[in-house]
């Protein structure tokens, strides 16, 4: 009796697990499957698939922490096999994934793209088992510069370094009336530069021309911190990498690989296949006991 | 049981069916997503080319039945742009690209105009975009292969005939 309790709650277990799976690579295949190839620096921002190769971000490549090999993103997954009788299964007892920065790069340019928000390389089998013992291992999968990367994902242009107020906006006005407090609280010096007829008073055009130079002197600030900025966008590692690609919020995934696509569809494709054999093996059970107890 | 096995059946169908209409609108709103991206760059294309035209019309012996063959070509462009059919967009971008690689090659003639500031940067920002459009061009047509793929295919040809999902046309530059 407590056999067919086991055997029945494993049933729903494998029933609900097939179901999302097969769910959920479904979709992710016909996302594959559905979505054209766009390049880099030609692509409308929105929903992509992208093709290239992996290139560092202008980050220094990092190294695994089993076999210190240098990389641009490594994942490694510790495994213990069970200490159970009966059981020798291998169980998951730690994830380590990198979380820098890598790059995706076509023929036209490159695309950043952030791990943390990723899928990576998740379908694909591991680049190397480590036996650390009988009972532990390492799986250790890896995107080395160079590698080729399929990836899937909201596409946008980066955003340049913030450069100062716009002309216009509040920011900017905020600046101008700032400026103007800041010369007033010299009085000396306020009448020194502006009052031209030298009455002693501070009168309307006078105030004009010193509200004038003020925006003047905002402006030429502004200039000068987007030259700067520019500069130093300029200058920086990743200043090459236009475009970047997140998880999109509509809930569809970031989809990050080194794998070719048509593998990996088709790996995809048979994980929804095995999630669906699942899903009706389990309901069957299920149906089979619940009728054997009415019976 | 019987019962039980067949409602099992039916909601598996059912869920399949489901997934494959929505890859139907997907496909089709890919490709409708694809044609509002090279639609917004033939008109940035085509809004630079009476500006290119008033430039050459400057130097006073420049062929003037050329430009205004360029400029007959741009408005039946423009028109078949508006049409959003791609058959008729390749047509007039076909006329369009010939006035205007003609215009562009008789401008080496011109020293002057070939030294024109504001010619160099309105030939480098046609050509400019004239790549951008080659490669969204590309990835339309890719999008277009996916949708007519997923239409023709079975079970996708019975579920696009109920709901009425059609093949697109290929946006073609050239002939053949």
């Amino acid at each position: 009796m407590a056999d067919d309790g086991q055997a029945f709650a494993a049933a729903v277990a494998i029933a609900v697990s097939g179901y999302v799976m097969w769910r959920r690579y479904m979709r992710a295949a016909n996302l594959m499957e559905g979505t054209a190839t766009a390049r880099v620096a030609t692509a409308a921002k929105g929903y992509v698939e992208l093709v290239g190769t992996a290139r560092a971000a202008g980050v220094a490549p990092v190294r695994d922490p089993i076999q210190m090999q240098e990389c641009l993103w490594f994942h490694v997954v510790t495994e213990k096999r069970g200490s159970f009788k009966n059981n020798s299964r291998w169980r998951v007892e730690k994830s380590v994934a990198s979380t820098e920065l890598l790059a995706l790069q076509d023929e036209t340019g490159f695309c950043l793209i952030v791990p943390g928000e990723a899928k990576i390389s998740e379908e694909q089998e591991p680049e190397v088992i480590v036996k650390e013992s009988s009972s532990r291992r390492h799986k250790i999968w890896r995107i080395r510069d160079g590698d080729p990367l399929y990836a899937l994902g909201f596409l946008s242009r980066r955003s340049p370094p913030l450069a100062g107020p716009a002309p216009g906006s509040i920011a900017y006005a905020h600046a101008e009336v700032e400026l103007l407090r800041v010369w007033k609280r010299d009085q000396a010096d306020l009448h020194k530069r502006f009052d031209t007829n030298n009455d002693g008073r501070i009168d309307a055009a006078e105030w004009e021309r010193a509200r004038l130079a003020a925006r003047e002197a905002v402006a030429a600030d502004a200039a000068e911190a987007a030259d700067r900025s520019r500069q130093a966008a300029a200058a920086a590692p990743d200043a090459h990498i236009t475009h970047e690609l997140r998880r999109p919020e509509d809930g569809r995934p970031l989809l990050v690989t080194s794998e070719h696509e048509e593998k990996l569809t088709k790996r995809v494709k048979r994980r929804s296949r095995i999630g669906l054999a699942m899903f009706v093996g389990g309901t069957l059970y299920i149906l089979f006991a619940l009728s054997r107890c009415v019976a | 049981m019987a019962g039980f096995v067949a409602l099992l059946l039916l909601f598996v169908a059912g869920v399949y069916v489901v997934a494959l209409y929505n890859q139907l609108v997907l496909v089709k709103h890919n490709v409708t997503k694809a044609w509002a991206n090279i639609d917004v760059l033939l008109k940035q294309r085509n809004d630079e080319i009476p500006e290119l035209v008033d430039v050459c019309r400057q130097y006073s012996q420049f062929e003037a039945a050329l430009l205004a063959q360029l400029t007959s070509a741009r408005a039946a462009a423009v028109t078949a742009q508006q049409g959003a059919n791609a058959q008729s967009v390749g047509t007039a971008e076909r006329a369009l690209r010939g006035s205007l690689a003609q215009v562009i090659a008789l401008a080496e003639a011109y020293p002057d105009l070939k030294a024109n500031a504001q010619f160099l940067a309105l030939q480098d920002r046609i050509s400019a975009l004239d790549t951008a459009i080659a490669h969204r061009r590309e990835f339309y047509n890719e999008s277009v292969r996916i949708n007519n793929v997923t239409i023709e295919r079975f079970p996708g040809n019975l579920m696009a005939g109920w709901f009425g999902f059609r093949p697109a046309t290929l946006l073609k530059f050239q002939d053949g």
